[in-house]
Formats: C-alpha cells, structure tokens, sequence
C-alpha cells in the first residue's frame, strides 16, 4: 500500500513536470488540484515537480528548442500549480539551498532575461530577492547586507549599461561585503572575459548556468 | 597619407559590393561615448532633445573625431514609444533614454498619432540629420535610425506581455505591429525629406535570443521588408544576437546591409548567401564588451583584420558601444582598416 502511493506520487509529480515543460497550464493547475485533493500537501512535492519541469525547460532552452516566449509559458504553468498548492503550504517552506540578490543593473530597465532566472533559481529551491530593474549600485549592496546573500546575480541586457556592473563590485569592496558575497554577471553583452575584467566571480551564460553555479558556490563558499 | 575615396563614396561603393580603396568602417548602432562628448563639448541628457547638440555630437563626434565613413542619429530607441504615449525616463548623464510606461496593454487597440512627426523628440532626431547633411552630408554618409516594426511594436506594450501575447493570441499583437510599421515608415520618410541617404533599422527586439525563427519570419521579418519597400534609400537593418537560423531571411528583406554581432557564424552566413545568389554586404562585428571597452588598441586593430578575415565586408562595433568605451578605441576601429 506505501508503495502504490508512493508510486501515484510519482506518477503525479512527472505529470506536473511535464506540464509545466509542455506550457499546459490547465493541466498543470489540474494537476495541482489532484495533489491537493488527495491530501498530500507535501512542498516537497510540488517543488521537486516545479523544479523538475523548469529545469527541463531551461535545458530546451539551452539547446536552442524553446526561446523566451516558451520559457515565460513554462513559468506560468509553474506559477499556476503553486497558486493553487501554496494556501495549503503555510509554514512547510523547506531549509533554502542559499540565498540570492538578483537585479538589472542602472540604466537598464530590461527584466526579462533576469525574471528567467530568477524564477529557475527559485524553482531550484534558493531564496531569490529579486530586486527589481534599473538598481543602483547602493540598492544592490543594501540588500547584500541586509539578505546576508551567498550570491549577488547582476544582469544587463544592454552594452550602454553593462560598465554599471562595474560600480556594484567596487562599491562591495568599500562597504566591506565583497568578500562574504559571490558575484555572478550574465546578460546578452556581457562575456567570460568582461566579467573577469571588472572583478567578477562567475560568468552566467544562462538561467540553467546560474543554478550549477549557484551549487557550486554552496558547496565551496555555504556553511 | 590622403585617402582616394571620401566616407561617403566609400560605404556607397561597399554597400553596393564595388571595390573600394580600403574596408569601410562605420557605427550601425549609437557610437556617443563620454569621451567623445568631452571632445566635442556636448552632453547626454541635453543632446537627446536638442538638434544641434545631437548634430554636433553625432556628426561631428562620428565624421570628425572618430572618423566613421556615415554618422547616425539618435542615440537610443525610445523615441518612437514616447511619439505614441510612453512615459520615458531620462537617462541623466550617464545612460540613455528608456520607457518608463507602456503607454498600452494588449488589450488595447491601438492609434496611430496623424501628428507623429511633430512629437516628443521625432522632430529632433529629424532635424539633426538635416543638420548633419548640410555640414557633412558630402564627405559621410548620413543615417537615420529607427526601431524596427516589431520592436516598436514591443515598446509599446512591454516585452513580456507581448511575448506571452506571441504564443497565447497571436491576433492581438497584430494592430500593434501594423502600428510599428506606420512609425517606422512616417519617421524614415521623415529623415528621407530632411536629406538622409541612409535608414539603419534596429530590430534588436526580434533576435533570435528572444524568439524563434519561425516567430522572427512570422512576426517581423514580413514587417520589415513592408518597411524597406515603403523607404528608397538603402536600408541596413541591425539585430543582435546569434542570427545564423535566419541570414537569409534577413537578407529577403531587401536590405542594403545586415549588421551583425560576433555570435554570428559569418563565414557560414557568406557561404549560403553565395550558395543563393545573395549580395547583401555584412556589417559588424567588433565586439563592444569583449574588444571595444576593455581592449588595447592594438587588440581593436586585431579585431578589425579578423573580421574582414571572416568576410565581414563593413566594419562596424557588433551593437551599441559601451558610453564608457575609451575614444582611442573607436579611433582605432578606424585606423585598423587603414593598413
């Protein structure tokens, strides 16, 4: 009897992965339903399944299959399934792997490509503070000190903003938290080698990218 | 040494795929850098809404200092947005222009303004090639810059409701991009009157980071070539990212030129554009983060003879320079084509 729930379980967190991969967002909600309805209001669950299904996503995308479009279709179908789960989950939050500052870096007021991967980063079970588009060098440091955050992801989409990156890292240097804190860049014109050049950690070429970083990081730099 | 051909002759002779006494060098997309509004004695924020500051900046910062074979205008893509509605934020000193507000939901139907011409900065932007033509319209090149139908179209709701848009009702986004065309068309005429040789469209929104190539022959690629047929002057069109999936889509449009980033297989490109008979001259694709910022001089010059290497036909920074991007770089972009 554990067993074949155990197995309906399974059965039903594929089947909201797969949803959530699919962009079927009925499904996804229907889905959640069920879960709910058979009483297993397990985050657990719900997240390995959202997780499971973004990352698939964000590995369609890598490969060049999905593109923006699908990758917000995906999110929604995600965003769906936890609507309907998260009444149910008060209070079952699980330990976060670690915690997350993402933001548009000044002058940039694109968010499309950092709403990306902070939705895969949270899907991958870190807390995101997503501080939002067009951050001063002061907001970003703010929240880096008052998160306590083991990552500060910085993103710009645009080659007249990206030096702003720049003015973050120095201004971590002088208020003294650049050392407790990992720096990631990403974005269209940022490369490997821009991001060594302003003092950077990591390069992020994608959402999928952040979060192997973002592992790696926790596992040399996490209490 | 004095060279055999002005500027102008010289991206006219490329752009027609004619010889020329040396690889033409221009900047497709904004080339306004701190420095060179140093040199010139004109600054960001006043010269986004000022003609004669934005010609100065624009003309005599591309012709004079820096040396480009065409100078453009304006500097940043929201000017279009602003015409029909959008709130816009100053970039102050430092950054450019951007959209505040959508002035639209998807919801909506949209209008088009019968005064576009006369409003927000689009009499600027048009005034500023007039100027330029007078004063350096018989050594360069003068170009006048607008967003592509599809990435007015996105300006004007906002990027992620319009690519939910895309996939879930496909048929609201349509108005929008009939409403894009009507700008991009009425401001290309508007340069075109006041003496541009030259349209650069940028359809940065419509790359292939953002959507598929089906969507981009879909939803932009039919647009733009509506465009082009409605402008006669030579049109280069500029979008960023890795576009290999669709050059030859691009190339359809009947552009004058398709400028290109570095992610682009342009040897690959220029093969299956002779496999077709195609003559279309690519433009690019020095880096503006990995070369054009932080590289020496020399790297820059290196730069230039690897892409003309790889069949890049005009020089060109591959986007938007950095406005942090040190003059002698971009001077350098020149000097490299030069030996």
């Amino acid at each position: 009897m554990a067993d074949a729930v155990a197995e309906a379980k399974e059965e039903i967190r594929r089947r909201l992965a797969d949803a959530i991969r699919d962009m079927e967002v009925e499904t996804a909600a229907d889905t959640a339903r069920v879960i709910t309805t058979a009483g297993w209001f397990e985050m657990e669950l719900l997240e390995t399944a959202v997780a499971a299904g973004m990352s698939e996503a964000s590995r369609l995308y890598e490969e060049g299959e999905y593109f923006i479009p699908e990758l917000l279709s995906c999110a929604d179908a995600a965003e769906e399934a936890t609507k309907i789960f998260r009444p149910y989950m008060m209070g079952q939050r699980p330990e976060p792997k670690g915690c997350v500052v993402i933001g548009s870096v000044a002058g940039d007021t694109h968010d499309i490509g950092k709403n990306i991967v902070a939705l895969v980063v949270e899907a991958a079970g870190y807390d995101v503070f997503d501080i939002g588009r067009d951050v001063s060098a002061e907001r970003f440091v703010d929240a880096v000190i008052e998160k306590q955050a083991d990552a500060l992801a910085l993103a710009s989409l645009m080659t007249t903003s990206m030096n702003h990156m720049a003015d973050v890292i120095q201004l971590m240097e002088r208020r003294g938290c650049r050392q407790s804190c990992r720096v990631i860049v990403g974005g269209k014109p940022i490369s490997p080698s821009f991001a060594q050049k302003i003092g950077a950690d990591y390069y992020s070429a994608s959402a999928g990218d952040t979060v192997r970083i973002l592992d790696e990081i926790m596992k040399t730099h996490g209490n | 040494m004095a060279e055999e051909m002005t500027g102008r002759e010289r991206l006219l002779h490329a752009l027609a795929g004619e010889p020329v006494d040396r690889p033409s060098v221009i900047s497709a997309c904004q080339y306004a850098t701190y420095e060179l509004m140093d040199a010139v004695g004109v600054y960001w924020p006043e010269a986004h809404s000022d003609a004669e500051m934005m010609a100065v900046l624009s003309g005599k910062g591309g012709a004079e200092v820096i040396g480009l074979d065409a100078v453009r205008a304006p500097y940043c893509q929201t000017i279009e947005a602003e015409a029909m509605g959008a709130e816009i934020k100053s970039g102050g000193k430092t950054h450019i222009p951007s959209i505040a507000k959508h002035p639209y939901t998807i919801e909506d139907t949209p209008e088009f303004p019968a005064d576009f011409l006369q409003r927000g900065r689009v009499p600027v932007a048009i005034e500023a090639v007039r100027l330029m033509k007078q004063r350096y319209g018989d050594k360069v090149l003068v170009m006048g810059g607008i967003g592509g139908p599809f990435s007015i179209a996105n300006s004007l709701i906002g990027i992620t409701p319009f690519l939910k848009a895309m996939f879930k009702t496909p048929e609201k986004i349509e108005p929008f991009l009939e409403i894009g065309l009507q700008a991009a068309i009425t401001f290309g005429k508007g340069y075109i009157e006041a003496g541009a040789d030259a349209i650069v469209i940028e359809d940065m929104m419509a790359s292939l980071d953002m959507i598929s190539p089906k969507n981009y022959r879909q939803l932009a690629e039919p647009y733009e070539k509506r465009l082009i047929e409605a402008l006669d002057v030579p049109v280069i069109i500029h979008i960023c990212g890795k576009l290999d999936k669709v050059m030859l889509d691009i190339a359809s449009t009947g552009c004058a030129g398709i400028s290109v980033e570095s992610a682009v297989d342009i040897p690959a490109a220029k093969e299956a554009f002779r496999a077709n008979g195609i003559k279309t001259p690519i433009i690019g694709d020095i880096s503006p983060s990995g070369v054009l910022l932080n590289g020496t001089p020399e790297e820059i010059k290196d730069a230039v003879k690897s892409a003309l290497s790889r069949g890049v036909d005009i020089i060109s920074p591959g986007c938007a320079a950095a406005p942090s991007t040190p003059l002698r770089n971009l001077q350098a972009m020149v000097e490299g084509a030069k030996n």
